[in-house]
């Protein structure tokens, strides 16, 4: 056995050794594409578009399934495609990275109203030019009004579901774009190849002759368009070759077109040609779907056979698989999710959701790191990109070495890799009813959810569920404190109630009667997806699908979820604690007066509104007084929620994250008896503390979030926690964080992503200090708070900092 | 849980005060009548009877009053239970009180000195909590003292131990009442203080002497905290003499804690300032080192307070005596003394902060309890609300809304010199209400338990060898409190670990060593007097303690801050680098914490002029040639902790 695989085996840390973090960079070829990437301005390609309106012309008629097919078919072999120099990885879905890809089979509307300021919209803009905002209107939005998703989904839904969604309790997604956030299975596109899945289409039908032919129809005829695509790939590297003057280029767009005219037909021989087929799976789901989160799954399992073998007979060396891997890096930074504005408020910065996870346990229980989870955290510290989303999974037997190595690469400031806790997400699954060796192997999709590799469709971006306005229309006896509309039931309005306990129970109330909307309505958008967007390709690599004939939208997978968020436990407990003490317990003001005082957004009512903010307790200071309520709240949504069934089978998952959405969701509520001003955002991430108000440190955040039952939140968590770059250093720093790291996981906290925060936040702070009072400096062998420093201190800080 | 209502009684010679006191022994109620000591004891005990009763109005229905406890000046016989023949009371000698008010209301009466009495108070409900022993000095038309020795009031054989009024400081002083010369009170009681306030005034201009002539204590108290220059110098000269009769007593009892108590304690710091820095030069600096001298903490409801405190100890002997007389078993009274005795959870210190996630005082995640208190006045020091032993008050300016609910902005009527008595009544309420969270009181006492229980949430974090850490202030300052910490912590089986500045009696090191396992000790310089220069106090007690350490090998790393001008001099460092290398049982390692200005805003907030040049941090390189100093002696170094 080669001598470098025998010292892998056994001490896996060699991929990234400590020696090595600081000298982490990408190579001359990776910056270039890098670069390249970073500066490409976002254009808009009318190629789908173009060619979806063509198939589904040419389709009229036939079951949808098939007409999906043949969509994939007429796309795949119509759209221009290229190899861009420096790629040794290649495809695309569009003839460019980053472009903004229209698919109207999703909506038509929202696009329409927002053409003309797609390059001047405040976040995630797009070029446009003028001819292209004309075949738009003329040729191709006409053919789709009142059959897409979009259009479907408005038909359908109750008044009453509309009018819960206009008065901002809960938001419905997926409601105009395919809605992807699943795991295919990764291992088995590897394993059987396009030739081999043809194998078992023809084999399941064989075995279930009862089965909807449609279903297998499609799936064959997406199987010839995954076929006919990867192999443009190999004659255009061949083509290319041709012209190609040098000799090093040449080579590689040989070993491309071997790679390409192998995979068209046949599974992956190598590490490379592994990670090409990965990335050809994600570009045809993408081509079919263009929804946001395909997720690659536990990559460094997936991978470690065919490196292990590259590495054994000596065609790879390690520092070529590690540029190999980056490629794929690379790659998902290629493609981003066109989205419509209000979207993109809730999603901000174009996130697609290739997340990848590494470390954690195999389904025996043993650990899982080896030398691939390494070399995932190199490619993040050599990368330092948006994408893949780096997940990793920590347990109580996680190595020191890969926890100290994670840390060091968060303390390079991506924010990654995010960590994910075994230890109480496992359980959480199978208390779900997912098998136990199936819940071992959770990944993570998209952002933060959670699921099982290719045997699930957890739906789980369903909806967002506004627990602040729902308390905010509870205060107000179900009316909006604006204009008088009843929205909710009619409950006694906070001056009429006799107790705290009544505001309780009112609350209960409110969140019982949105929560069925809710779901109502997720039922409702979950059916019309199986009925206009059938995926017969994704339906290929989703367990069950192929055995059953059922395509993947209609239930076809072995586990249904749908997940539907709870956004913010913060700022209801918080609002929950400040109501029982100034009206109910120390009787600062009456039920009528704080009414107001919220009515009129706290006019001429600062100094109570200061009381509020530092006179009451807060959300993540562990103290009990106020993170009872964040227990109470978050565990009886949780209850609520995991009593309703999705339509197809299974349960309703719930979960506590909002990406970026605290700041739309906030804009749709008023003032907050927390002392939130109206229209401010809500806390961030999903179980964060409002910004600021955890003044006791990291460890008192951690208790405070731990209290509530996060076993039921099977659906995923988030908790932000922000970092001075300076806490890292000093030699003990990685260790002491790797500590902090093993508690959170003790305490059964599903999730916990780290922002070491910049010289410009710093400056931000200095600006908005009360937004940033629980920043904590730390100084050779002192600690402050930051914003309790000096003028002159800050900016000796600031300077500093930005050296580091 | 205790429910009983009870009275406390003042009895003065020309006021009585008397107070109804809550199950929480808070003054709920109080009511003042004159004495008229010539209408005879059944007369004072009728007009007390008749008050009690219109007090009880107004506690709660359904509560009774359980017993009742008075005082008065000395001498009185406690142990009668009737007073002797204080002079200012002349028709009440040898009136037999306790008996005539047990009969008269039916409840248990205790009675005794009021020096006495406000020491009870402060022992039991005040700044004595949680503490083994103390003496209060209380300040007025004289001055009287009383002392706890190891939780038993000293009482002599006439009732009348720990009187220190009326020791001699100065025999060729001025002529006290008494007869002698010089004695302390001459420096001290009231009428004194405005006595030589007039002298200096006299002296200095000889037209003003008729208004000094009107002057009392508290005027002159007001015009020293106002900053009157010949006032300070009088409150510098009764501090001074303070100190030495802190010092003598310090010697004699061998007691820590003096608590200062009476109208002129309002002076605050510009009296007990003086009377600490004077402490060491009369007494052993082992004694000296670890003497406390703090203001009162419950103030003029001391008297009462403490006289609540003894109606409920006559209620208990009462209790105990039916008992016994009932048959009932022994075991009740044994129980009784054992919680007398204390438990680790009980034991009460004033603490700071309680600061999660450290990171640089000891191995690991690490969690600090941080003392109010320290014997050292560092020019340096980053922790100004560590100095005084007692809750304080301060104002962070930028957190200061200006909500005008007080008609005045605290931020601009805060002082930016030493905050004062008088800035503390005004302000002390307003903490309760202000806005934007910019007033609070720096310090709360709490029980080792509440504090151990914070701590403990932390013990998820501590798989790195974390755990807890004593700091301060100076954690040895307190030390039945450091010790029930400590021994707490280890019962959950939690690594510990104390900063210390060493200036400390060596039964403290000895006592705590055994639940330490880390000791950071702060060596700071060699030569005495560029110590005592920059710290207030020289280092030979220090230099003591850590030879003694280094003897035992406790576990000990020597940490150095290094100041510009102080100490970050080849000289000095090679001096301490020397001495730690000379000690056979020390580690050889040092660990060099360069000084920052971190401290200095909150300076500020205290009202505390802050010395330091903050432009004084050293720079990389500099740290860098110290370092090498220190390795030249064969040392190891860190930088930082």
């Amino acid at each position: 056995m080669n001598t470098t695989l025998f010292d892998l085996k056994l001490h896996p840390a060699l991929a990234f050794p400590a020696e090595k973090w600081k000298l982490a960079a990408a190579s001359e070829r990776q910056a270039r594409i890098r670069t390249r990437l970073i500066g490409n301005a976002r254009e808009i390609d009318l190629v789908r578009a173009r060619l979806a309106t063509e198939a589904y012309r040419k389709t009229e008629g036939q079951p949808m399934p098939l007409r999906r097919a043949a969509m994939l078919l007429h796309l795949v072999r119509n759209m221009p495609i290229d190899i861009h120099p420096d790629e040794v990885l290649v495809g695309n879905r569009s003839l460019l990275p980053r472009m903004g890809v229209i698919a109207p089979e999703g909506a038509v509307n929202w696009i329409d109203g927002e053409l003309d300021v797609l390059p001047t919209r405040p976040q995630d803009p797009f070029n446009i030019t003028g001819e292209q905002i004309k075949e738009l209107r003329e040729e191709i939005f006409p053919y789709w009004r009142g059959h897409t998703l979009e259009d479907t989904v408005a038909a359908r839904l109750s008044d009453e579901i509309k009018a819960a969604v206009r008065g901002k309790a809960f938001n419905l997604n997926q409601t105009d774009h395919a809605q992807g956030h699943i795991l295919p299975d990764v291992p088995a596109w590897l394993r059987l190849g396009i030739g081999g899945l043809r194998v078992k289409v023809r084999a399941a039908q064989q075995a279930n002759p009862q089965a909807d032919a449609v279903f297998y129809d499609s799936a064959r005829m997406a199987l010839d368009a995954a076929s006919e695509f990867i192999a443009r790939y190999a004659l255009l590297a061949d083509e290319l070759l041709q012209a190609e003057p040098d000799r090093a280029r040449q080579n590689e767009l040989a070993g491309i077109a071997s790679a390409c005219h192998w995979l068209a037909e046949s599974p992956a021989r190598d590490f490379r040609e592994a990670l090409q087929a990965i990335w050809f799976l994600l570009v045809l789901l993408q081509v079919e779907s263009n929804a946001s989160s395909f997720s690659l799954g536990r990559l460094d399992q997936y991978l470690l056979p065919y490196l292990e073998r590259d590495l054994e007979s000596g065609a790879l060396t390690l520092e070529e698989a590690q540029e190999l891997l980056e490629s794929l890096w690379l790659k998902c930074n290629e493609i981003v999710l066109l989205r419509s504005s209000s979207s993109a408020r809730y999603f901000a910065g174009f996130p697609i959701g290739f997340n990848i996870t590494t470390g954690g346990q195999t389904t025996d229980g043993r650990d899982a790191t080896n030398v691939l989870s390494f070399m995932c955290l190199r490619a993040q510290a050599d990368l330092c990109m948006t994408q893949p989303n780096l997940s990793l999974r920590i347990h109580e037997h996680s190595p020191q070495e890969f926890l100290e190595t994670a840390a060091f690469v968060i303390s390079r400031g991506s924010g990654m890799p995010q960590v994910f806790n075994d230890e109480v997400i496992i359980p959480g699954q199978m208390q779900r009813g997912v098998a136990p060796e199936d819940a071992m192997n959770y990944a993570v999709v998209g952002c933060v959810e959670l699921s099982t590799p290719g045997k699930a469709l957890g739906w789980s971006d369903a909806a967002m569920f506004n627990m602040v306005r729902v308390l905010e229309l509870t205060l107000f006896g179900g009316a909006d404190p604006q204009t008088g509309e009843q929205i909710g039931l009619r409950t006694p309005p906070l001056n009429e109630m006799t107790s705290f306990e009544q505001l309780q129970s009112c609350y209960e109330q409110q969140m019982r009667y949105f929560i069925r909307l809710m779901v109502e309505g997720c039922n409702i958008v979950d059916g019309i997806h199986a009925e206009v967007l059938p995926t017969p390709f994704l339906s290929l690599v989703v367990e069950d699908c192929v055995a059953r004939g059922v395509d993947v939208t209609a239930g076809g997978a072995h586990y249904n979820f749908s997940g539907v968020q709870g956004v913010q436990v913060a700022n209801v407990a918080d609002s929950l604690a400040a109501v029982e003490q100034a009206v109910f317990n120390a009787h600062w003001l009456s039920g009528q007066e704080m009414l107001d005082a919220l009515r009129t957004n706290f006019a001429g009512h600062e100094i109570l509104r200061q009381r509020l903010i530092n006179g009451v307790p807060k959300y993540g200071n562990d103290d009990e007084r106020v993170d009872g309520f964040a227990r109470q709240w978050a565990n009886r949504y949780s209850e609520l929620v995991g009593g309703y069934a999705t339509i197809r089978g299974g349960s309703y998952m719930p979960g506590f994250y909002t990406v970026s959405a605290h700041v739309p969701m906030g804009a749709n509520v008023g003032a907050t008896p927390d002392g939130r001003r109206v229209g401010e955002p809500l806390a961030d991430g999903g179980l964060s503390p409002s910004a600021g108000q955890d003044v006791k440190g990291p460890t008192s955040v951690l208790n405070s979030v731990s209290k509530a039952n996060l076993e039921l939140a099977s659906n995923g968590t988030l908790l932000n926690m922000k970092f001075l770059p300076s806490f890292f250093e000093g030699e003990r720093a990685l260790a002491n964080f790797v500590s902090l790291l093993r508690g959170f996981s003790s305490l059964h906290i599903p999730h916990v992503q780290f922002n070491v925060v910049s010289a410009q936040t710093l400056r931000e702070a200095q600006m908005n200090p009360a937004e940033y009072r629980s920043l904590v400096v730390r100084v050779a062998g002192y600690s402050a708070y930051f914003v309790e420093l000096d003028r002159d201190l800050q900016d000796e800080i600031i300077r500093r900092t930005e050296f580091v | 849980m205790n429910d009983d209502w009870v009275i406390g009684v003042d009895l003065g010679g020309t006021k009585i005060e008397i107070g109804l006191i809550s199950p929480e022994n808070r003054v709920t109620a109080r009511v003042r009548i004159p004495t008229h000591p010539a209408l005879g004891p059944q007369s004072v005990v009728d007009r007390i009877a008749k008050e009690v009763e219109t007090l009880s109005a107004s506690r709660p229905a359904g509560a009774h009053i359980a017993a009742l406890g008075l005082c008065s000046p000395g001498p009185v016989d406690n142990a009668a239970g009737t007073l002797l023949d204080p002079p200012n009371l002349g028709g009440l000698h040898y009136a037999p009180f306790q008996q005539m008010l047990s009969t008269r209301l039916g409840i248990p009466v205790e009675i005794d000195h009021d020096a006495k009495a406000a020491c009870l108070g402060e022992y039991h409900y005040g700044a004595g909590r949680g503490e083994r022993s103390m003496t209060y000095i209380i300040t007025g038309t004289g001055v009287g003292s009383a002392t706890i020795l190891n939780g038993e009031m000293l009482r002599g054989q006439n009732n009348t131990a720990g009187e220190i009024g009326h020791a001699p400081l100065d025999r060729n002083g001025d002529l006290c009442s008494c007869g002698s010369r010089g004695c302390f009170e001459t420096f001290m009681a009231g009428p004194w203080l405005a006595r030589h306030y007039q002298k200096k005034m006299q002296a200095a201009h000889s037209g003003a002497a008729a208004n000094a002539a009107e002057m009392s204590a508290v005027d002159v108290v007001d015009l020293a905290l106002a900053g009157d220059e010949l006032a300070r110098q009088v409150m510098e000269e009764a501090g001074s003499a303070l100190g030495a009769a802190v010092a003598t007593l310090a010697m004699v009892l061998d007691v820590d804690l003096f608590v200062v108590g009476g109208s002129v304690v309002k002076a605050g710091d510009l009296l007990l300032e003086p009377a600490r820095r004077a402490v060491p030069k009369h007494c052993y600096r082992s004694v000296g080192c670890g003497v406390r001298i703090v203001a009162t903490e419950i103030g003029e409801d001391g008297h009462l307070l403490g006289c609540g405190w003894m109606a409920r100890h006559a209620l208990a002997e009462a209790n105990r005596k039916n008992a016994i007389v009932a048959g009932e078993s022994y075991a009740e009274s044994q129980k009784e003394e054992r919680t007398e005795e204390g438990r680790l959870e009980d034991v009460e210190g004033v603490v700071f902060n309680v600061q999660h996630f450290s990171v640089h005082d000891g191995p690991g995640i690490r969690t600090n309890v941080f003392f109010k208190g320290c014997p050292l006045r560092c020019a340096w020091c980053c922790n100004p609300e560590s100095h005084r032993f007692q809750p304080e008050l301060a104002l962070s300016t930028q957190q200061c809304i200006r909500c005008g609910q007080f008609g005045d902005v605290c931020a601009d009527e805060w002082s930016h010199g030493a905050v004062t008595q008088s800035e503390k009544d005004k302000f002390g309420p307003r903490t309760e209400v202000c806005p934007g969270g910019a007033l609070r009181w720096l310090g709360t006492r709490r029980t080792a338990g509440d504090v151990v229980s914070e701590v403990l949430r932390d013990q998820p974090f501590y798989t790195g060898g974390g755990g807890m850490t004593l700091t301060g202030g100076e954690p040895t300052a307190q030390p039945m409190f450091a010790e029930a910490l400590l021994r707490l912590a280890r019962r959950e089986g939690l690594s510990t670990a104390m900063e210390t500045c060493g200036h400390t009696r060596w039964k403290v090191f000895e006592r705590l060593l055994p639940h330490l396992d880390v000791v950071l000790f702060d060596l700071k310089h060699m030569d005495p007097e560029v110590h005592r220069q920059w710290t207030g106090v020289d280092n030979e007690v220090i230099l003591s303690n850590l030879r003694h350490l280094a003897e035992v090998k406790a576990p000990v790393s020597v940490r150095v801050p290094l100041i510009q001008g102080f100490n970050a001099d080849s000289e000095s460092l090679q001096a301490i680098a020397r001495f730690v290398g000379g000690l056979p049982g020390l580690e050889k390692h040092i660990s060099l914490l360069p000084y920052h200005a971190l401290g200095k805003a909150k300076y500020a907030s205290l009202g505390r002029p802050y010395t330091m040049d903050s432009e004084d941090a050293l720079s990389l390189e500099r740290v860098r040639e110290l370092t090498q100093i220190v390795e030249a002696e064969e040392l190891e170094v860190s930088i930082g902790s």
